[in-house]
Protein backbone atom coordinates (compact mmCIF):
# COMPACT_ATOMS: atom_id res chain seq x y z
CA UNK A 1 0.00 0.00 0.00
CA UNK A 2 1.49 3.24 -1.17
CA UNK A 3 1.08 6.53 1.19
CA UNK A 4 -0.64 9.70 -0.65
CA UNK A 5 1.63 12.14 -2.51
CA UNK A 6 0.75 15.72 -2.93
CA UNK A 7 2.84 18.70 -4.64
CA UNK A 8 2.31 22.06 -5.13
CA UNK A 9 2.43 23.58 -8.65
CA UNK A 10 2.72 26.63 -10.52
CA UNK A 11 -0.10 27.96 -12.73
CA UNK A 12 2.28 27.53 -15.59
CA UNK A 13 1.88 24.11 -17.91
CA UNK A 14 5.39 24.10 -17.60
CA UNK A 15 4.47 22.10 -14.19
CA UNK A 16 3.00 19.04 -16.25
CA UNK A 17 6.30 17.87 -15.86
CA UNK A 18 6.53 18.00 -12.17
CA UNK A 19 3.26 16.42 -12.07
CA UNK A 20 4.11 13.37 -14.20
CA UNK A 21 6.53 12.83 -12.20
CA UNK A 22 4.44 12.71 -9.10
CA UNK A 23 2.16 9.89 -11.00
CA UNK A 24 5.02 8.30 -11.84
CA UNK A 25 6.26 7.70 -8.31
CA UNK A 26 2.62 7.04 -7.10
CA UNK A 27 2.41 4.19 -9.34
CA UNK A 28 5.31 2.87 -9.27
CA UNK A 29 4.51 2.32 -5.43
CA UNK A 30 1.02 2.15 -5.17
CA UNK A 31 -0.76 -1.85 -5.50
CA UNK A 32 -3.29 0.36 -7.98
CA UNK A 33 -3.83 -1.71 -11.65
CA UNK A 34 -1.38 -0.30 -13.91
CA UNK A 35 -4.44 0.37 -16.59
CA UNK A 36 -5.46 2.82 -14.22
CA UNK A 37 -2.62 5.36 -14.86
CA UNK A 38 -3.32 6.49 -18.08
CA UNK A 39 -6.99 7.85 -17.07
CA UNK A 40 -5.79 9.32 -13.91
CA UNK A 41 -2.69 11.31 -15.79
CA UNK A 42 -4.99 12.44 -18.64
CA UNK A 43 -7.78 13.64 -15.58
CA UNK A 44 -5.37 14.98 -13.92
CA UNK A 45 -3.73 17.14 -17.03
CA UNK A 46 -6.71 18.25 -18.44
CA UNK A 47 -8.28 19.60 -14.78
CA UNK A 48 -4.96 21.61 -14.31
CA UNK A 49 -4.63 23.24 -18.02
CA UNK A 50 -8.48 24.02 -17.53
CA UNK A 51 -7.36 26.14 -14.54
CA UNK A 52 -4.23 27.62 -15.36
CA UNK A 53 -5.83 28.87 -18.91
CA UNK A 54 -9.45 29.59 -17.51
CA UNK A 55 -7.80 31.23 -14.42
CA UNK A 56 -4.63 32.64 -15.21
CA UNK A 57 -4.60 35.53 -12.83
CA UNK A 58 -5.23 33.14 -10.17
CA UNK A 59 -2.21 33.90 -7.42
CA UNK A 60 -1.67 30.43 -5.61
CA UNK A 61 0.23 27.38 -6.88
CA UNK A 62 -2.32 24.84 -7.43
CA UNK A 63 -2.38 21.53 -5.49
CA UNK A 64 -2.55 17.66 -6.92
CA UNK A 65 -2.94 14.99 -4.42
CA UNK A 66 -2.96 11.33 -5.12
CA UNK A 67 -4.20 8.50 -3.05
CA UNK A 68 -5.91 4.98 -3.01
CA UNK A 69 -8.26 4.57 -0.80
CA UNK A 70 -11.30 1.23 -0.36
CA UNK A 71 -10.07 0.20 -3.92
CA UNK A 72 -10.57 3.81 -5.36
CA UNK A 73 -7.36 6.27 -6.99
CA UNK A 74 -8.32 9.47 -5.89
CA UNK A 75 -6.81 12.55 -7.35
CA UNK A 76 -7.43 15.84 -6.23
CA UNK A 77 -6.47 19.61 -7.97
CA UNK A 78 -6.90 22.67 -6.06
CA UNK A 79 -6.96 25.85 -6.83
CA UNK A 80 -6.89 28.40 -3.93
CA UNK A 81 -7.55 31.41 -6.01
CA UNK A 82 -10.41 30.61 -8.00
CA UNK A 83 -14.02 32.47 -9.03
CA UNK A 84 -16.78 29.43 -9.77
CA UNK A 85 -16.34 27.22 -13.01
CA UNK A 86 -17.50 23.50 -12.44
CA UNK A 87 -15.85 21.27 -15.36
CA UNK A 88 -18.46 18.76 -14.54
CA UNK A 89 -21.56 21.04 -15.74
CA UNK A 90 -20.20 24.21 -17.08
CA UNK A 91 -18.21 23.19 -19.91
CA UNK A 92 -19.58 22.22 -23.43
CA UNK A 93 -19.56 19.64 -24.98
CA UNK A 94 -17.95 19.07 -28.02
CA UNK A 95 -19.84 17.85 -31.11
CA UNK A 96 -17.87 14.63 -32.01
CA UNK A 97 -19.63 13.30 -34.77
CA UNK A 98 -18.80 16.20 -36.60
CA UNK A 99 -17.14 16.12 -39.96
CA UNK A 100 -13.29 16.98 -39.99
CA UNK A 101 -14.21 20.45 -41.82
CA UNK A 102 -16.33 21.26 -38.53
CA UNK A 103 -14.14 19.56 -35.91
CA UNK A 104 -12.60 22.22 -33.22
CA UNK A 105 -10.43 20.50 -30.28
CA UNK A 106 -12.84 22.84 -28.11
CA UNK A 107 -14.26 21.26 -24.97
CA UNK A 108 -12.15 17.37 -25.77
CA UNK A 109 -10.28 17.73 -22.46
CA UNK A 110 -13.39 17.95 -20.05
CA UNK A 111 -15.31 15.00 -22.66
CA UNK A 112 -12.15 13.25 -22.39
CA UNK A 113 -11.95 13.10 -18.44
CA UNK A 114 -15.83 12.42 -17.95
CA UNK A 115 -15.54 9.68 -20.51
CA UNK A 116 -12.19 7.98 -18.77
CA UNK A 117 -12.91 8.64 -14.85
CA UNK A 118 -15.99 7.09 -12.55
CA UNK A 119 -16.41 9.86 -10.59
CA UNK A 120 -16.26 13.61 -10.40
CA UNK A 121 -16.68 16.09 -7.75
CA UNK A 122 -16.48 19.87 -7.96
CA UNK A 123 -16.76 21.94 -4.38
CA UNK A 124 -16.30 25.73 -4.01
CA UNK A 125 -15.86 27.62 -1.28
CA UNK A 126 -14.17 30.46 -0.31
CA UNK A 127 -12.22 30.96 -3.63
CA UNK A 128 -11.18 27.42 -2.86
CA UNK A 129 -12.54 25.17 -6.22
CA UNK A 130 -11.34 21.54 -5.81
CA UNK A 131 -11.64 18.90 -8.32
CA UNK A 132 -11.67 15.74 -7.07
CA UNK A 133 -11.37 12.22 -9.55
CA UNK A 134 -12.11 8.55 -8.34
CA UNK A 135 -11.40 5.56 -10.50
CA UNK A 136 -11.45 2.19 -9.52
CA UNK A 137 -7.81 0.69 -8.61
CA UNK A 138 -8.47 -2.73 -10.13
CA UNK B 1 9.01 14.92 -22.90
CA UNK B 2 7.91 15.00 -26.64
CA UNK B 3 10.74 13.57 -29.44
CA UNK B 4 9.29 14.47 -33.25
CA UNK B 5 11.93 12.71 -35.75
CA UNK B 6 11.75 11.60 -38.85
CA UNK B 7 12.49 7.52 -39.86
CA UNK B 8 11.79 5.39 -42.71
CA UNK B 9 9.86 6.27 -45.57
CA UNK B 10 10.04 9.52 -44.34
CA UNK B 11 7.66 8.59 -41.48
CA UNK B 12 7.17 10.84 -38.51
CA UNK B 13 8.20 9.19 -35.15
CA UNK B 14 6.70 10.44 -32.08
CA UNK B 15 8.16 9.44 -28.74
CA UNK B 16 7.46 10.37 -24.98
CA UNK B 17 4.68 12.50 -24.14
CA UNK B 18 2.02 14.50 -26.50
CA UNK B 19 1.11 16.76 -23.90
CA UNK B 20 -0.41 20.62 -23.14
CA UNK B 21 3.14 21.70 -22.69
CA UNK B 22 5.04 20.29 -25.53
CA UNK B 23 2.07 21.14 -28.24
CA UNK B 24 3.20 24.12 -29.44
CA UNK B 25 6.94 23.11 -30.55
CA UNK B 26 4.54 20.10 -32.34
CA UNK B 27 2.17 22.34 -33.54
CA UNK B 28 5.44 23.94 -35.52
CA UNK B 29 6.43 20.93 -36.91
CA UNK B 30 2.66 19.26 -38.14
CA UNK B 31 1.20 22.44 -39.25
CA UNK B 32 4.45 22.94 -41.87
CA UNK B 33 3.90 19.74 -43.38
CA UNK B 34 2.41 20.03 -47.08
CA UNK B 35 1.73 16.57 -48.12
CA UNK B 36 0.64 12.78 -46.39
CA UNK B 37 2.48 11.58 -44.24
CA UNK B 38 2.44 8.49 -41.75
CA UNK B 39 2.66 9.10 -37.87
CA UNK B 40 4.45 6.26 -36.00
CA UNK B 41 3.36 6.18 -32.11
CA UNK B 42 4.59 3.19 -31.34
CA UNK B 43 7.11 5.09 -29.12
CA UNK B 44 4.80 7.55 -28.12
CA UNK B 45 3.05 6.76 -24.46
CA UNK B 46 0.55 9.70 -23.93
CA UNK B 47 -1.56 12.20 -25.34
CA UNK B 48 -3.93 14.54 -24.27
CA UNK B 49 -7.12 16.81 -25.69
CA UNK B 50 -3.32 19.49 -26.37
CA UNK B 51 -1.44 16.76 -28.62
CA UNK B 52 -5.60 15.73 -30.31
CA UNK B 53 -5.88 19.11 -30.95
CA UNK B 54 -2.55 19.66 -32.61
CA UNK B 55 -3.05 16.71 -34.95
CA UNK B 56 -6.71 17.97 -35.50
CA UNK B 57 -4.92 21.42 -36.87
CA UNK B 58 -2.93 19.66 -39.23
CA UNK B 59 -5.58 17.21 -40.93
CA UNK B 60 -7.79 20.23 -41.71
CA UNK B 61 -4.86 21.96 -42.97
CA UNK B 62 -4.09 19.03 -45.16
CA UNK B 63 -7.37 18.30 -46.05
CA UNK B 64 -7.37 21.36 -48.20
CA UNK B 65 -4.75 19.64 -50.87
CA UNK B 66 -6.37 16.22 -50.52
CA UNK B 67 -3.94 15.13 -48.62
CA UNK B 68 -4.07 14.03 -44.70
CA UNK B 69 -1.90 11.97 -41.65
CA UNK B 70 -2.12 8.04 -41.46
CA UNK B 71 -1.87 7.30 -37.52
CA UNK B 72 -0.12 3.57 -36.90
CA UNK B 73 0.91 1.58 -34.07
CA UNK B 74 -0.90 2.96 -31.47
CA UNK B 75 -1.02 1.66 -27.97
CA UNK B 76 -4.85 0.76 -26.39
CA UNK B 77 -5.03 3.52 -24.14
CA UNK B 78 -4.17 6.16 -27.10
CA UNK B 79 -6.08 4.07 -28.94
CA UNK B 80 -9.21 4.67 -26.70
CA UNK B 81 -8.53 8.21 -26.31
CA UNK B 82 -9.29 8.55 -29.89
CA UNK B 83 -12.55 6.29 -29.96
CA UNK B 84 -13.40 8.59 -27.14
CA UNK B 85 -12.89 11.90 -29.04
CA UNK B 86 -14.10 10.19 -32.25
CA UNK B 87 -11.09 11.06 -33.37
CA UNK B 88 -10.74 7.40 -34.89
CA UNK B 89 -13.53 8.89 -37.53
CA UNK B 90 -11.25 11.87 -38.72
CA UNK B 91 -8.23 10.38 -39.36
CA UNK B 92 -7.23 6.74 -40.79
CA UNK B 93 -5.35 4.80 -38.16
CA UNK B 94 -3.84 1.35 -38.75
Amino acid sequence: MSSPVSASVTRDLGALAEIARLVDGFFGATAAHPTTRYPIELALEEIFTNMVRHNAAGRSDIRIELDIRDGEVIATVTDFDAPRFDPTTDAPPPAIERQLELRTPGGLGIHLVKKMIDRIEYSHHDRTATVTLHKRAT
Amino acid sequence: MLEISFGANDQIVLSGRFDAGEAEKARQVFLALDRSKVVDFARLDYISSAGLGVLLAAQKKLSESGSGLKLVNMNGHIRDVFRFSGFDQIFEIE
